[in-house]
């Protein structure tokens, strides 16, 4: 799960809001579905209840099958000034989430009589949903050819207390867009590597603190919007990661010297021809006619062992930035600002997610640990750099 | 507008501490203000649970199917229970085991390897009293059941505390082993009413001990132990 907020410069109307989405929802295609079990695979279907605005609760992005679960694969929150969508990440990425929320704001000013556009991202709900939006882009993308065994090594990963029962501490911080791209500026970097690397950074000298037997590599996953490089307007996952890595066993790094792998690594993934091989490599296995002919459950128990035997292993974390986020110009003047989260990962216990709207830049970890020592690192090291840097948290 | 004056970072009204480093906001001059509405609400959203009593049935139910037509066919070709009470007690101790995980909230594996064994010792006594042996069970099946529940138990709370890792975990298994076969041994001996000896046991409690000293020593030698580890990495 992830979540995308909107924080409004007024109480949110959650009447108005359900009307919104009532409207907004047959424009979205899939994501007016629930999840059905297949024999070989699960598939789409359409959802024939109500979709509802639940309120929201201080451990967001839990797992879809709650107590008031209508069976969509989503939610639409609302608390106070904040409106939330959190989404399962197989029905779509960060840019899915982001256009539903923008869609069913513009809905929601329509509602409260301001006239809205249908420009900057926003979908017209007068229109039918296109095919393009429900397009499995990675099958268009798939290149046999270019399939490459890609070698990932075995990474950090944070230490700390365990929060018990579907708690998830979440701190964001808030700073300046202009602030951060100065200093972004001043290593030549952008603002995403930046970020990355003042995070990679923390997280080096974190490992180095705990004395550790063996030093592991500090790999730090970023996702990619693939839609940028492949010319697609689906509104499914379309996305792809790129891991940045710095070797700690080759000696002392500087800050410097991290940004500087940091920002030569994303520059050498971010190619068309080295995200079609990324992006094949798992398609391939989709292809792939004995995986296709496997029962669901033992894909299932299949997938899930080789998740925990890989999937996480090779990072040490996540840093996604949803980038520069506009809107008409009718709702701009309503909110104040976006919030990007990512729900509890597995094994990696912390996360954190990006984005920015005006010149508010908005830094959210979620962490499944009781300690914050990561995020104490981070926001000190930004503070130390003359970064203004508000909290909110909903830790006690 | 508050500050953390440890870490530096401006913090949102609401915020009673620091979340980054705990320390309180505390303004001597400021009187008390009325409380600040928070960005995060109260309410914790809980998952759904399972229908614990809803897998109970429907295993019963299931379970319930072969002991039904057992018993059947064995009324109509004997007239009375013979050779079903089997297929009875075998279907109950797989009940048992099977229906173990959804009767306890938590999974509490003290509680459970209990439940189970007492399952299995209760299925096997119905067997023992329609097929009567020479107390086959009480003498033979209860002690070693209740032996292994028991060691199993000190070896996983050992394991659970860090007082024992990987090679330790083998090295107490061996040496569990070895504690158990004289006392076996003489339990075979007075149901076959044979001379109480130690005799077999011996030659299966010498390489026990020794593997476990073996284990013990390579436990010990971190070198060995690193070596050892580099060539049979996978």
């Amino acid at each position: 799960m992830f979540r995308v907020s909107a924080k409004l410069n007024e109480t949110v109307d959650k009447a108005l809001l359900q009307k919104a989405l009532d409207m907004t929802l047959p424009r979205m295609g899939l994501f007016s579905c629930h999840l059905r079990t297949g024999l070989f695979w699960y598939y789409f279907e359409k959802n024939k209840k109500q979709a509802k605005v639940k309120d929201d609760a201080i451990n967001p992005c839990i797992r879809l099958y709650t107590k008031d679960s209508d069976g969509y694969l989503f939610r639409i929150r609302a608390h106070e000034k904040l409106v939330s969508i959190e989404v399962f990440h197989s029905v779509t990425d960060g840019y899915g989430g982001l256009t539903f929320l923008k869609t069913l704001l513009a809905q929601y000013f329509t509602l409260k009589g301001e006239d809205v556009p249908a420009t900057n991202g926003v979908l017209d709900c007068s229109e039918e949903p296109k095919s393009e939006e429900t397009e499995d882009s990675f099958q268009r993308v798939y290149n046999s050819k270019s399939v490459r065994a890609w070698k990932e090594n075995r990474a950090y990963h944070v230490n700390g207390t365990e929060e018990s029962g579907h708690v998830l501490n979440i701190i964001t911080g808030i700073g300046s867009v202009q602030e951060l791209k100065a200093q972004a500026k001043k290593h030549r970097v952008s603002i995403t590597e930046y970020i990355v690397g003042v995070y990679m950074y923390c997280l080096y000298n974190i490992q180095l603190s705990e004395h550790p037997r063996k030093i592991l590599p500090i790999s730090v996953s970023v996702p990619v919007n693939l839609r940028a490089y492949f010319d697609s307007k689906t509104l499914r996952n379309f996305s792809s990661y790129i891991n940045p890595e710095i070797d700690a066993n080759l000696g002392e790094y500087t800050f410097e010297e991290i940004l500087y792998v940091v920002h030569h690594d994303m520059r050498r993934g971010l190619t068309k021809k080295a995200l079609t091989s990324k992006v094949s490599k798992n398609v391939k296995a989709e292809k792939n006619i004995l995986i296709r002919m496997l029962p669901l459950f033992l894909k299932n128990f299949f997938i899930s062992f080789v998740y925990s035997l890989a999937g996480e292993k090779r990072m040490s974390s996540v840093v996604t930035n949803l980038g520069i986020i506009d809107v008409p110009e009718q709702m701009a003047s309503h909110i104040d600002r976006f919030d990007f989260m990512l729900g509890a990962p597995r094994h990696k216990k912390i996360g954190c997610a990006v984005c920015s709207f005006g010149d508010k830049l908005s830094i959210c970890f979620s962490s499944t640990l009781e300690e914050a020592h990561v995020e104490k690192a981070f926001f000190t090291f930004l503070v130390k750099k003359g970064v203004h840097v508000k909290l909110e948290s909903n830790r006690e | 507008m508050s500050y953390c004056v440890n870490c530096g970072v401006e913090l949102e009204a609401a915020q009673k501490s620091c979340p980054l480093c705990g320390v309180a906001v505390i303004n001597p001059s400021e009187k008390q203000q009325p409380e600040e509405k928070t960005t995060y609400p109260k309410h914790r959203d809980e998952l759904k649970k399972t229908d614990r009593m809803f897998w109970i049935k429907l295993i019963s139910i299931l379970l319930a199917v072969p002991i039904i037509t057992c018993v059947i066919t064995n009324l109509l070709s004997d007239q009375r229970i013979t050779w079903s009470i089997y297929v009875i007690a075998g279907v109950f101790i797989l009940w048992v085991l099977a229906s173990a995980p959804f009767y306890f909230k938590k999974f509490n594996y003290v509680k459970m390897l209990l439940f189970d064994v007492a399952g299995l010792i209760i299925g096997l006594f119905v067997i023992e009293i329609y097929a009567p042996g020479n107390g086959w069970v009480l003498l033979i099946v209860v002690p070693i059941v209740l032996y292994c529940i028991l060691a199993g138990l000190v070896i996983i709370f050992l394991a659970k505390s860090g007082y024992i890792r990987r090679l330790g975990v083998a090295a107490a298994i061996f040496i569990s082993i070895a504690i158990m076969l004289p006392g076996l041994e003489v339990l075979i001996d007075i149901y076959n009413l044979n001379p109480i000896q130690i005799a077999w046991s011996w030659f299966v409690i010498a390489p026990c001990l020794s593997v476990a000293a073996l284990l013990i020593l390579l436990n010990k030698n971190k070198r060995f132990k690193h070596e050892l580890q580099k060539r049979l990495h996978f």
